[in-house]
């Protein structure tokens, strides 16, 4: 300690004035670091793959996912790819509210593969922009389902509704008017100015493809997922990004058996599997999915039996 | 620097440089806006249109009562359900309740496949014939016998349907596979100076819960629209020809050709009559709108026609092969009313040559 520096150094440290200002110093150096550790050094752009149709726990996964990224400090926008037909109503309007409330943080852009129908649409509605290449179909906003039947149940029953899927028909079209109504509302709020067909337009159901799409409004540009990554980073003021990709769900192996088409073959659709349905317990199924099988029938296995 | 300071213990001034570095550190952490991130207002992940007030449907409207105001005493209302697809019987219970409690009788026409009587002998016996929209082509005798019986009197209503447009259980039939008219009603209809556009209706500006309900309102004042406000009728295919009573409103659109135009639903060509929909007469839209009462009219129009000679379609001259039901006032017709017979096992007239129908 006879060294005059080291004698400085220990006065020093006896000032409170020094002392802070160090403490400040090491403060200030530290924070940065600490911020970086927590969040990564990197921002990103997730990519979330929609390429299934949209069943109760496939929209299950897909919302949770949704919700991962969207309280994820490094993710700066999302963007779905989407490729599908769409699928149960209920878990349809789930991943609408899902999405819609990504959206109100962060960017979300929405690239659509295949196809973005009926539920599926439904699901890129709220997203800020939507691009679609030539042959990708959008649209198809409506609601089908078998109608309940009114005659005598075979079954023992407590009361009246208990039989026939408990509804009467008038109810389970009045079901399927307003679920089109909250349908339909929905891409005239999302959609807004862009939309350039009228209500009633949309709601007769019209799937377009490509450039059409465009041009009614349904979809905002032409181009691939390339160009929505790049859209929807430039969205967030990203200069520098990652992408990382999620696929949250994994395909539904039920079936929607259409049977009776002339050509003899049944074309299958996968449907809405609940946790637990029975072969030949009838039940109502709204559905937003692309196409309309006739003669409509649900068959829970995973793999078609054929016959319908 | 105060002697206090300078002798302050290195306990205290240990704490005050922790304290200090604690302090800085907050300071920055919310400076560079780390942690938790705020939630939005719920408001901002409100979807509107799923609450507001126009966003739930209420089922139909459904109240009135089916009634006639005409006597229909020893009328003979006949059922043709052997030209027909797969008509629910069932599903005309209001129908022929209402006509058998005002005094009429119903009866099917099952047609000679089932072992009935031939169409042209069911005609004679009756005042009034039903076809609910045909699938099977009717021969050229039953046709003459037809034009025959209405000639005499004897009213006929025509009920039509796009194919495919009901489903299971919803209209009288069930589905067939293609979707235009059904096509032997367009020989029959023709005669009369009717006949059928191709395709459906439907409206999307104006409907009772689903866009395939239309509603149509009168032409002006006539028997079949009498206490007719605006009826509401199930996918239901144009009529055109004759005098028409009721067209669809305003921006109903035709599904083959996807023009929007007000269609006329029925029509009436002296005694014949048709609609262009099935589903007015089964339980499930008859109470609808004014249904009831358009339906109340169709069925006094069908027991007010004054048949002369009683037993027209008469049966041809014997010795004539040719097509039977000749003209009226031709021939030896027995003029009087037949006794009813069952249509189960008819007595063959002698003199009627049976044409085979394919």
């Amino acid at each position: 300690m006879n060294n005059p520096i080291d004698r400085r150094v220990a006065t020093a440290l006896q000032s409170y004035t020094v002392l802070a200002v160090i403490a400040i110093l090491i403060g200030a150096a530290v924070v940065p670091y600490a911020a970086s550790v927590a969040e990564g050094d990197e921002q990103y752009v997730a990519v979330v793959n929609i390429d299934e149709t949209i069943s109760s726990s496939s929209s299950q996964d897909t919302v949770q996912q949704l919700r991962e990224l969207r309280s994820n400090e490094s993710v700066e926008a999302v963007v779905l790819r989407i490729s599908s037909p769409g699928g149960s109503a209920a878990s349809s309007e789930s991943m609408y509210l899902a999405v819609k409330r990504l959206a109100a943080e962060k960017p979300v852009y929405t690239s659509v593969d295949q196809y973005a129908a009926s539920g599926a649409y439904y699901t890129a509605v709220p997203s800020d922009r939507i691009y679609v290449t030539p042959a990708s179909l959008v649209g198809h906003v409506g609601v089908i389902g078998t109608a309940p039947s009114d005659g005598l149940s075979p079954a023992a029953t407590t009361g009246p509704d208990k039989a026939h899927r408990g509804m009467t028909r008038d109810q389970y079209y009045a079901s399927l008017e307003s679920m089109k109504r909250a349908f339909v509302g929905a891409v005239m709020t999302e959609r807004g100015d862009r939309l350039n067909v009228s209500r009633e337009t949309v709601a007769e159901a019209s799937a377009y493809q490509g450039g059409r799409a465009v041009q009614t409004g349904y979809a905002d540009e032409v181009g691939g997922l390339e160009a929505a990554i790049a859209g929807a980073a430039d969205a967030a003021g990203l200069s520098e990004y990652q992408v990382v990709y999620h696929n949250p769900a994994d395909p539904q192996g039920l079936f929607l058996l259409a049977g009776g088409s002339e050509a003899g073959g049944n074309a299958t659709v996968v449907a809405e599997g609940a946790p637990y349905t029975f072969q030949g317990v009838d039940t109502v199924h709204f559905l937003m999915i692309y196409g309309t099988p006739e003669n409509q029938q649900v068959v829970y296995n995973s793999t078609a039996q054929g016959g319908a | 620097m105060s002697a206090d300071s300078s002798r302050s213990s290195p306990v205290v001034r240990a704490g005050f440089f922790a304290g200090i570095l604690v302090l800085s550190v907050i300071v920055g952490t919310v400076a560079i806006g780390g942690g938790a991130q705020s939630a939005p207002d719920v408001s901002q992940v409100n979807a509107p249109s799923f609450n507001s007030g126009e966003s739930v449907a209420t089922p139909a409207d459904e109240s009135g009562e089916l009634s006639m105001s005409a006597d229909a005493s020893g009328k003979v209302v006949v059922i043709d359900v052997a030209h027909a697809g797969d008509i629910d019987r069932e599903a005309l219970t209001p129908l022929v309740s209402t006509l058998t409690e005002n005094g009429a009788t119903v009866r099917y026409h099952v047609g000679e496949r089932q072992s009935g009587s031939p169409l042209n002998e069911s005609l004679r016996s009756a005042d009034a014939l039903v076809v609910l929209g045909a699938e099977q082509r009717y021969t050229k005798s039953e046709l003459n016998g037809l034009s025959a019986f209405s000639d005499a009197g004897g009213r006929v209503l025509l009920l039509n349907e796009p194919s495919q447009a009901s489903p299971a259980g919803l209209g009288l039939f069930g589905p067939i596979r293609s979707d235009s008219v059904t096509k032997p009603m367009a020989p029959l209809a023709s005669q009369y100076g009717l006949s059928y556009g191709n395709g459906y209706l439907y409206n999307m500006h104006e409907y009772d819960t689903n866009y395939q309900n239309v509603y149509a309102t009168p032409t002006g004042e006539t028997e079949l629209t009498e206490g007719v406000d605006r009826a509401v009728f199930y996918a239901a295919i144009p009529v055109q020809g004759g005098d028409t009573a009721l067209t669809t409103t305003e921006q109903t659109t035709l599904s083959k050709t996807r023009r929007q135009d007000t269609y006329g639903v029925v029509a009436r060509s002296g005694n014949v009559a048709t609609v262009g929909d099935t589903s007015v007469f089964t339980q499930e839209f008859l109470y609808r709108a004014d249904n009831e009462q358009l339906v109340g009219n169709l069925l006094d129009f069908l027991v007010t026609g004054e048949k002369s000679p009683a037993d027209a379609p008469r049966p041809p001259e014997s010795g004539n092969s040719g097509p039977g039901g000749s003209l009226p006032g031709a021939g030896t017709g027995s003029g009087g009313v037949l006794p009813s017979e069952p249509d189960a096992t008819p007595a063959p007239d002698p003199n009627e040559t049976v044409m085979s129908d394919e």
